[in-house]
């Protein structure tokens, strides 16, 4: 292959990627994504079973390094590791994926009014503190290297809130706050920080939900990975703003209306736990 | 085959409105790259006729053709439609990217010095031209079952900006068109996108007149690699009022 050829085909060799929630769903794709396109990648999640799994799809998918490391967003101490870890091995960090995050704790859709304080605090210590944990502790190597490309997985959920998910809604929205203001912070520091805000994908996260079914229209989580990739190699000069990527034939109105009296309920959208 | 086969759009044909210039002389340029059939559709025959030679000089074994064309009126975009299909037998795309700043060149108005004509200049061209061209291509592209449809709007589609009034409106206005329309035709595989770019370099910028020019402003084909993408995604996903911006600047 000529030397060109390679480096279009490979847009991120030499790279390295950590990916929080990689041990399914929408993190899992960008682990095998982000494999194919050259870089070395890191795979985060609480459960070194499955993070296996992913290993084994990067594996096939790449040649660059890997590594998965068993540990929890929602812990400081975790996310300190992490870092360490990974400067350890391959001595930078040029890609954060933070994609961990969890519809429900426990118990299947709740009302507001319904929802328990535990329940509550779970899912916002795994989508909210845990991004600004994972966030928080790639930016002394990246602000070092005075150049690095962090993307926070939100949600459609992030832009509206549904009925029977103040919860996830609340930590999606959040995410989107985080992402602007340290977008804001490290702009000029070579640091670009971009969010995504993907509609219902194909992933476990459905499960959380039952016995509520899953939307009727999802899309395949590669749809999501290609959109990550796409902003992650974008020219250093631009950005996307908060792209939202939906299933074409996913009804507007219905995607972004409250589910009414007996509807289906729980429109949130991304994976993994 | 027309068009140039060779590129990821080779045997497509696409129409671009304001293709003479700024973004829509830039997704032109791209899409003739990719292999396109494409007709620069812009106001000014000089310009156009300029444009479509460049191109296909600049491209061998590309398709191009310019057409002269007022996206206001109604007949001129009707036939712009009828030449197009005459020439390539198909509109797969339409990028409808005619837009103006201001209708009285020069200077920035507030709401309030703002004339009636200066506000339908502006109306006329950013919004009704959208919705005459993208209603010209619909039938064609409800008859093949397929058509990919990306209209301009801006980051002033989204919040109002201080002497921006007409402008603003319009953006607004595209996008609250493309979304009626997305939902009217996907049955039928068209696909509408609207795209919300911050600051372009563009001439479009010289309607401002003299005053300050923003430090940081994406390239013209920042936009157009990004069209080119949106034109590339599978059929069954589409990304929804997207903004593109410079990384430096301040949102």
């Amino acid at each position: 292959m000529h030397p060109s050829e390679a480096a279009a085909d490979r847009p991120l060799a030499d790279r390295v990627a950590i990916v929080t929630g990689g041990s399914s769903g929408i993190g899992r794709a960008a682990c095998v994504a982000l494999a194919r396109a050259g870089a070395s990648v890191v795979a985060i999640g609480r459960s070194a079973p499955r993070l296996e799994e992913t290993i084994e799809q990067v594996r096939r998918a790449g040649e660059g390094g890997l590594l998965s490391l068993a540990l929890d967003v929602g812990r400081e101490e975790d996310m300190a590791r992490m870092a360490e870890r990974v400067l350890e091995r391959f001595g930078r960090i040029d890609i954060l994926v933070a994609s961990a995050g969890i519809l429900r704790n426990r118990s299947g859709p709740r009302t507001a009014t319904e929802l328990t304080l535990d329940d509550w605090n779970a899912i916002i210590r795994t989508n909210l503190r845990g991004t600004f944990l994972s966030n928080r502790a790639v930016l002394p190597a990246m602000l070092r290297q005075r150049s690095g490309d962090i993307i926070n997985v939100s949600s459609t959920s992030g832009l509206r809130g549904f009925a029977y998910d103040a919860a996830y809604c609340a930590s999606k929205f959040g995410i989107l706050g985080l992402s602007e203001a340290l977008a804001d912070e490290v702009r000029r520091s070579g640091i670009r920080v971009q969010a995504i805000c993907p509609g219902p994908a194909a992933t476990a996260m459905w499960d959380q939900n039952l016995p509520v079914p899953p939307p009727e229209q999802t899309m395949p989580v590669e749809r999501v990975a290609d959109l990550l990739l796409y902003v992650l190699t974008l020219p250093r000069d631009t950005v996307l703003h908060n792209p939202v990527i939906v299933p074409l034939r996913s009804h507007r109105r219905q995607a972004f209306r409250a589910p009414g009296p007996g509807a289906a309920v729980g429109r949130g959208e991304e994976p993994v736990a | 085959m027309i068009g140039n086969g060779a590129g990821r759009l080779g045997g497509q044909a696409a129409i671009i409105t304001g293709g003479a210039s700024g973004i829509g002389l830039a997704v032109a340029t791209r899409l003739v790259r990719d292999g396109a059939a494409v007709a620069v559709a812009d106001l000014s025959p000089e310009r156009t006729r300029q444009t479509a030679e460049g191109l296909e000089a600049a491209h061998p074994g590309a398709s191009v053709i310019g057409l002269a064309v007022d996206v206001r009126r109604e007949d001129q975009v009707e036939a712009m439609k009828d030449r197009a299909l005459e020439v390539f037998g198909r509109i797969d795309i339409l990028v409808a990217s005619a837009g103006i700043l201001r209708g009285v060149p020069g200077k920035p108005q507030t709401l309030a010095d703002t004339s009636a004509e200066a506000w339908d200049a502006v109306i006329e061209t950013n919004l009704t031209g959208m919705f005459l061209a993208n209603r010209a291509v619909l039938p064609v592209m409800q008859k093949q079952r397929r058509g990919n449809i990306i209209n301009l709007s801006s980051t002033s589609g989204r919040r109002g900006i201080a002497y921006d009034s007409a402008y603003c409106a319009s953006k607004f206005g595209v996008i609250g068109l493309s979304e009626s329309l997305a939902e009217e035709v996907r049955p039928y595989g068209i696909r509408v996108q609207a795209v919300l770019p911050e600051i372009v370099d563009t001439p479009i910028l010289a309607q401002n007149g003299p005053i300050f020019r923003p430090p940081d402003m994406l390239s013209a084909e920042r936009v157009a690699d990004f069209v080119a993408y949106l034109l590339g995604l599978p059929d069954d996903t589409w990304i929804l009022n997207p903004v593109i911006a410079p990384s430096r600047a301040r949102r």
